[in-house]
């Protein structure tokens, strides 16, 4: 899993210019992505999840988004400084993403066929007869029953779960180095959910792709993701690999995460809850963004913003409280 | 049942005062748009110039001055005289009186009845919702220009027919509003908390639903009384509509149906058409902004 | 599809009867009748009698009207009194007229309001946005009569480029087809400018709005992530849904155009409906104003019919059974 990492993302900044002032939605975000492994990321609504792989894909609506700075380096090429043309090209070959709203994110007026066909003929030298048996293929491989009946439905046709399935054939229909799944299993029932999960595994090991996963659920992130990434109010707070986060979390805002899962071991206990709300991201608190809400609170924390910094080969953290007890385990 | 009562009451209250911070935020929100704001002091100023020059003007409506015949714009007469030595600067402000005055009479009268029959068919559905929509069919397709043509050619041509008839034909659109908003509003939960509380139905309707209904028929009024000044002063200058001695903008343009006065008399025509130009680009801009505002979708 | 089809159709009957009995009604409450316009001071009581018998004024009023329905179902609305022709001859005379007006101005209206809808949509806040904006505003907000004045005082009069008023030069009536064309359309010039202005005004808000709205739909952003240009992105996947809401505009938007192309008419002085019907209403030319207003109906509601199966046609979703 130490190879060479295929995405890198430095100190990237996408802000929000609004009339009631500028939200970082993301600020100074530095993370890299490695072949084939599936990086969770976890955090509250608000927290800049989305609007970060957003910034990978160069999708974030500008204005009222506005790139501030920092570089996403894929395949050579630095995406925030690539032309229309390389990023035309990255998006739906070598990165793909799926999104969070199935019900809404297929084309009301198109054939499913039509649009994943759309997908493939973009990018790959093929006609329109061909593109379309490879959209069928696809429909079959995510386990759409009928593929071939289905492929010349309207999406209105389909439900919740099936349509997230021909987001997902339409997203691998190319074969992309990574797959973007922002919160794809939030919208869909329960059971639809684990299926749907458990798809995502087996085409990823399938085509040895590279998933970025978002979500707010720890559950899901426990089971999919080989290393999680904590963000809060634009920021990573923590990032380590997926059983270190579980069984030692760190950064206080991790560890109130950990406590407000509901467990099947304190039946009838009282949920711990974080004190508090997300802080408005256009007003954020001085020095550390969680400090109010934090149990550990230090002076320092009010004041200065920590950086996000290594605290053993694996894990990153920023927190004073951690850096703290760092030193004290060195002395 | 005291129980019941509080919760709904609690509902409702809040329900006020979400109302309330609702009516704050749309004000907020116009105001921003400042093309609306200065439009409403330009709407303001005309209104008031409409109301003020008739009164503090040398000269009156029907006052002639046949030594003064056909003048061109100068001191003593701002806009000119016309062919009979009348002051076109008056005239201009007494037609303003009565345009402005018809626009707004025929879009209360609108709301009103839209209001009322757009309610009972939102709220009773059934027959009465049946009956009315299809009477708001028959409106809706009515060759609107004919029938005014026809109503006001054989009725009289005073600005009561006028205004009736104007009222009558455009009744049907905010009723329609008024209906759609009101069914997609009935199946709240509140709506039925009423009902559970025995809340007679008209006191429910009136008291719960339309203040909900409010911000539309705003917008619809202000874009209405744009749209009302335009067909107004259209048919009056076809001769359709108020026929002199009562002036409105609209027939104070119809001598422009000369050659001649094409040709050489621009004072006579062209500041009654750009009144009707100011005040209806300015009661649009108006409506747009509240429209933006009230409905924040189409803003970012 | 085609039950539906006679389903609609049938719905329209108690419609248009509805709108036929309220004018029959109005021209029943009006002062005077047809015998009126005819009448001489000289005529003894017997013949104004006779007359009015003879344009069954006496009549009761139900009776005239079921009359007149049952005539109208057979094709027979009557004779227009001051033309001596039968009404539908005598609107077989003019409609071209008017039906050239209202589609060249609906056609003009289309071409400049939907693309100018969707440039200032996908740029929104830029100066193309904010002139098209300008551009629509003043549309809908200048009085077409006053827009004609202006440029007739303009074009007509100033510079003498275009014809004042008509459709056709008298001097040309004897000249080929291909002059009297070109006579024609440099008489149209003018009207269809008026008419079809304010026509791009409104389908250029309506195109900007609607478009506003789809381009934040999730589905472009997927056809955005999918790597497709942005010209596929917008012309291909938002305005395919944008096109929907505009469809039914379209429908609805023709009862406007005809009170708008009879209204340009007049003032242009154009030979059409418009000019008919304001004769005819002032000439108490009963048969004719019934026959133009059941005409205009019926083209309303078959419109509104057609921009309903144009809407069930672009959008999958909706099906008519």
């Amino acid at each position: 899993m130490r190879k060479q990492p295929i995405l890198q993302v430095k100190n990237l900044k996408t802000y929000f210019h609004t009339d009631s002032g500028t939200v970082k939605a993301a600020d100074d975000v530095s993370f890299d992505v490695y072949p084939e492994e599936t990086l969770g990321i976890v955090g509250e609504s608000g927290c800049g999840k989305s609007i970060t792989c957003m910034s990978i894909m160069q999708l974030v609506e500008t204005p009222p988004g506005k790139y501030e700075g920092g570089e996403i380096l894929f395949d050579g090429i630095d995406i925030m400084k690539a032309s229309k043309r390389q990023i035309m090209d990255i998006r739906g070959n070598q990165i793909s993403m799926i999104f969070q709203e199935p019900m809404t994110s297929l084309n009301p007026v198109f054939r499913v066929a039509d649009q994943i066909a759309e997908a493939i003929m973009v990018h790959q030298n093929v006609n329109k007869k061909d593109a379309e048996e490879q959209a069928v293929d696809m429909l079959r491989k995510v386990g759409i029953p009928n593929p071939e009946r289905v492929a010349r439905d309207f999406p209105f046709a389909l439900s919740g779960g099936m349509r997230q399935r021909v987001m997902i054939a339409m997203a691998l229909a190319c074969k992309p180095k990574i797959l973007i799944a922002d919160e794809p299993t939030t919208a869909l029932d329960v059971t639809i959910q684990a299926q749907v999960l458990q798809l995502m595994n087996d085409l990823k090991d399938d085509y040895q792709t590279s998933v970025i996963f978002i979500t707010h659920d720890l559950g899901v992130i426990a089971e999919m993701s080989d290393r999680v990434m904590v963000m809060y109010a634009g920021k990573i707070v923590e990032l380590a690999d997926v059983e270190e986060l579980f069984t030692t979390p760190k950064h206080p805002y991790t560890i109130g995460l950990m406590k407000s899962k509901p467990d099947m071991s304190t039946t009838g206990d009282r949920l711990t809850v974080i004190q508090g709300n997300v802080p408005n991201l256009n007003r954020l608190p001085s020095g550390c963004a969680f400090h109010p809400r934090c149990p550990y609170v230090m002076d320092i924390c009010k004041e200065e913003t920590p950086d996000l910094r290594d605290i053993s080969a694996t894990r990153k953290a920023a927190c004073w409280k951690v850096f703290q007890e760092k030193e004290v385990s060195y002395e | 049942m005291s129980t019941r009562t509080d919760i709904v009451n609690r509902r409702l209250l809040k329900k006020d005062k979400n109302v309330e911070s609702f009516w704050a935020n749309v004000f907020k929100q116009f105001k921003r748009n400042k093309l609306a704001v200065v439009s409403t002091y330009i709407v303001l100023a005309i209104v008031l110039a409409c109301i003020i020059v008739p009164m503090v003007s040398p000269y009156s409506l029907e006052q002639t001055d046949t030594a003064n015949r056909a003048q061109a714009p100068s001191r003593s007469h701002w806009l000119g005289t016309d062919n009979i030595g009348r002051d076109l600067f008056t005239r201009l402000f007494i037609g303003g009186r009565i345009s402005l005055g018809i626009a707004l009479a025929v879009v209360t009268l609108e709301c009103i009845i839209g209001i009322v029959l757009g309610t009972l068919a939102g709220y009773y559905g059934g027959i009465v919702d049946g009956i009315i929509m299809r009477i708001s069919d028959i409106f809706l397709c009515f060759p609107f220009l004919i029938i005014c043509i026809v109503i006001v050619s054989i009725f009289s041509s005073g600005p009561a027919t006028l205004i009736l008839t104007l009222s009558i034909l455009s009744w049907p659109s905010i009723a329609r509003i008024v209906r759609a908003q009101i069914l997609s509003l009935r199946e709240l939960e509140y709506m039925e908390a009423c009902e559970a509380l025995g809340i007679s139905d008209f006191k429910r309707m009136f008291r719960h639903l339309l203040p909900n209904v409010m911000a539309y028929i705003i917008v619809y009024a202000t874009l209405g009384i744009a749209a009302t000044i335009l067909t107004e002063t259209s048919l009056s200058f076809l001769g359709l509509g108020i026929r002199f001695p009562i002036p409105t903008w609209g027939n104070l343009i119809q001598p422009a149906r000369e050659l001649v006065v094409i040709q050489k008399y621009w004072w006579y025509w062209m500041p009654s058409g750009i009144a009707i130009f100011l005040t209806v680009m300015c009661c649009n801009i108006i409506g747009d902004a509240l429209r933006d505002a009230v409905d924040p979708k189409m803003k970012r | 599809m085609r039950t539906y089809i006679i389903r609609r159709v049938a719905q329209m009957i108690p419609v248009f009867l509805g709108i036929m009995f309220i004018l029959f009604l109005l021209l029943q409450l009006a002062p005077g009748g047809p015998s009126n316009m005819l009448m001489d001071p000289r005529m003894t009581v017997e013949q104004k009698e006779e007359l009015a018998e003879k344009y069954g004024e006496n009549k009761p009023f139900y009776e005239k009207f079921f009359n007149w329905i049952v005539d109208a179902a057979q094709g027979n609305f009557g004779n227009s009194i001051t033309h001596k022709k039968p009404v539908t001859a005598v609107i077989n005379d003019f409609i071209g007229n008017t039906f050239l007006l209202s589609s060249l101005s609906l056609l003009v209206g289309l071409l400049i309001g939907v693309p100018l809808g969707i440039v200032s949509a996908t740029r929104q806040y830029s100066a193309v946005d904010y002139a098209a904006t300008v551009f629509a505003l003043i549309g809908v907000s200048l009085p077409a009569f006053f827009f004609a004045l202006l440029l007739l005082k303009a074009f007509a009069v100033d510079l003498a480029l275009f014809p004042i008023f008509g459709l056709a030069d008298p001097l040309l009536r004897k000249a080929d087809w291909l002059t009297r064309t070109l006579d024609k359309a440099h008489h149209l010039v003018l009207p269809v400018t008026v008419l079809g202005m304010t026509q791009a005004a409104s389908f250029m808000r309506y195109t900007r709005s609607s478009m506003l709205e789809v381009i934040r739909q999730d589905y472009v952003r997927t056809a955005r992530a999918k790597g497709l240009k942005e010209k596929v992105v917008i012309y291909k996947h938002a305005f395919r849904n944008a096109m929907i809401p505009i469809i039914t505009l379209l429908g609805f938007s023709i009862p406007g155009l005809l009170s708008g192309a009879l209204m340009t008419e007049t003032i242009f002085s154009l030979p059409g409906l418009g000019k008919a019907s304001v004769e005819a209403v002032s000439q108490r030319n009963f048969p004719l104003v019934l026959g133009i207003n059941a005409m205009l109906s019926i083209v309303t509601l078959f419109a509104a019919l057609i921009a309903d199966l144009l809407y069930a046609a672009a959008d999958p979703r909706i099906r008519y059974d």
